[in-house]
């Protein structure tokens, strides 16, 4: 608390982060009718007191379809970073600790994932698995595996030299306590920082995937559906290309913040800093 | 640095091999039979069982991996099953109207990235640095293909003054044309880099700029904008470097999406078409180019590297 007090951008970020989380979440409280209620008469009304962000081609209310949207992007944000972390962070921790082949099998696998392009993969993967609000979940945390894997790795190696280590390891701590009771907690400072890093990337790389038609369907509520739609009705209603993408940058940028918050507390620099 | 040079080329293999195994297994796994795609939904069996046979997909898996290998090592990439063209035919058009973009894009990104970063970093607590602050937050934050149809949105659409889509015109044929058709996609694709590019360059200043020789240079009577842009910034560069390689991949991405945007039809929208249309071959050679590519800028990028700072011995 002391450290938002000193950064104020910080705080407004972490504050912004809060809100939209909690406004999202609150959705079926919030909006102000069914997002998926169509009402032609009402189609491309422009955005007023009765509908803040207008309404869409069938005459739903974009305000209502931007909140829910920020539900399928905080389970699309928390799905890809839980993946991502759930296989990257014990490959790093195996490859780093045992060196030798596994490492040199791990890492040779990371090398493969990272010399695709990650929007390929992802697209390769979707096209494989089909569309759909998973099948994107799963897709953009492949992608992010090679990050959580090659980070974690790092800081292994090392944590795993410090006497502590060692002190448990003569006390004949198994490999499962030693990995993850004493190395782990040990480098998970540069690992909390990329999982906000992380959520940002995979909102923007699952928004992108549903703007090229190839992400999250319709009707579900998602920004990225919501541009691609309202990018063939620019002329006649303006409005529906700006809501949606305002609420990824919003998104994004609190994000972002938060994770260079969280890297200057930790006092840690991490891969993100040049991947982000 | 000769035999840091054969080290490099011989890791490379592998991973291109193994790059190879996971395109042409992704795309062999893809749903939906590309055999049917082409021959529609009226062929016969006999007529569908022929053409299996034909493409050899009647073989089984490693053969069918082998015999593709094979083909593309010989430079046959095989024919498109939806336009019925040969695939380099295909790519090598696409290719030229991607690399057009991307060196534009790339050139605006370097410029005003490292401007905006030399200025931040000359006077740290400017207004124009927390400008350059800010500019640096928006880019990372915003979506390159939400950006790209508020461009549309304001250039295209309310003012009239550029096409609201874009297509290839080469620029030893028409540059005004270029750049009229180009200037939307090449601002949209130029933006994120732009703003990477501007945090690292800002970064390695602050650093260099406490060097000893910057100092030294002050003490001469250098003047201040002589020490920041030719004394500084030469070696604030190097790292700089690293990251372009690094960002190369994002570049492809970025491409992919903004080219979709403004339908530019260069490699990306060649891979988004395949995707959709279910074109394996040309998705597969595609892809494949696209990785080969990648791996031979990060490769270029470690060589430039050594060979802009003497001081890096590889052993």
């Amino acid at each position: 608390m002391a450290y938002l007090r000193q950064r104020p951008s910080s705080a407004f970020a972490v504050s912004l982060l809060a809100v939209l989380a909690l406004v999202s979440l609150l959705a079926p409280l919030l909006a102000p009718s069914d997002p998926n209620q169509t009402n032609l008469i009402r189609q491309f009304e422009p955005p007023s007191a009765v509908g803040l962000f207008g309404t869409d081609e069938l005459g739903r209310d974009l305000f209502s379809r931007v909140l829910y949207g920020g539900q399928t992007a905080l389970l699309t944000a928390l799905g890809a970073v839980a993946l991502a972390s759930i296989v990257g962070i014990p490959l790093g921790l195996v490859s780093g600790y045992f060196g030798g082949w596994v490492d040199a099998l791990g890492m040779r696998l990371i090398d493969v994932l990272l010399a695709i392009p990650s929007i390929l993969i992802a697209l390769g993967l979707i096209a494989m698995f089909g569309r759909g609000t998973v099948n994107v979940i799963v897709a953009v945390g492949v992608v992010n595996i090679p990050a959580f894997a090659r980070l974690t790795r790092a800081t292994t190696l090392s944590v795993k030299e410090q006497d502590f280590v060692h002190a448990t390891q003569a006390m004949g701590a198994g490999y499962g306590y030693l990995l993850g009771r004493t190395i782990l907690p040990n480098a998970i400072g540069p690992i909390v920082v990329q999982m906000a890093v992380t959520g940002a990337t995979a909102i923007l790389l699952a928004s992108a995937l549903s703007f090229l038609g190839l992400g999250i369907q319709p009707p579900t509520s998602d920004w990225g559906t919501m541009l691609s739609i309202g990018r063939q009705h620019l002329f006649e209603a303006p409005w529906y290309g700006i809501f949606p993408g305002l609420a990824i940058a919003i998104t994004v940028y609190a994000l972002d913040e938060l994770s260079r918050a969280l890297q200057e507390l930790l006092g840690t620099r991490t891969r993100a800093e040049l991947s982000l | 640095m000769r035999q840091y040079l054969v080290l490099r080329i011989a890791q490379l293999i592998p991973v291109l091999f193994l790059a190879s195994i996971a395109i042409w297994a992704l795309m062999y796994l893809l749903p939906g039979d590309p055999v049917i795609a082409m021959l529609g939904p009226n062929a016969t069996p006999e007529q569908v069982t022929a053409v299996r046979a034909q493409l050899g997909f009647d073989q089984p898996v490693q053969t069918q991996y082998l015999g593709w290998l094979g083909r593309i090592l010989h430079g046959d990439f095989g024919t498109s099953y939806q336009t019925g063209l040969p695939v380099p035919q295909l790519i090598g058009s696409r290719a030229i109207a991607t690399v057009q973009l991307g060196t534009m894009a790339f050139v605006l990104s370097m410029v005003i990235g490292v401007t905006l970063g030399v200025v931040a970093a000359a006077r740290p607590k400017s207004f124009a640095a927390r400008v350059v602050g800010a500019y640096n937050s928006l880019t990372l934050a915003l979506p390159s293909f939400w950006l790209g149809l508020l461009l549309i949105l304001l250039f295209g659409v309310w003012l009239k003054v550029l096409p609201p889509a874009s297509g290839f015109v080469p620029i030893w044929v028409d540059p005004l044309g270029t750049v009229r058709m180009s200037l939307l996609p090449v601002v949209t694709l130029a933006s994120y880099t732009s703003g990477i590019v501007a945090r690292f360059v800002r970064a390695a200043m602050l650093d260099v700029l406490e060097a000893d020789y910057v100092r030294t240079a002050r003490a001469k009577g250098v003047t201040e904008q002589r020490v920041v842009w030719r004394h500084a910034l030469r070696n604030a560069l190097l790292p700089t470097v690293t990251v372009l390689g690094l960002q190369f991949g994002a570049f492809i991405g970025g491409a992919v999406v903004t080219e979709g945007v403004f339908n530019y039809p260069g490699l990306g929208s060649l891979v988004l078409s395949s995707v959709l249309q279910r074109d394996y071959t040309t998705l597969q050679a595609t892809i494949l180019m696209i990785v080969a590519a990648f791996t031979l800028v990060n490769l270029a990028v470690d060589l430039l590297y050594a060979f802009l700072d003497p001081r890096i011995q590889y052993a």
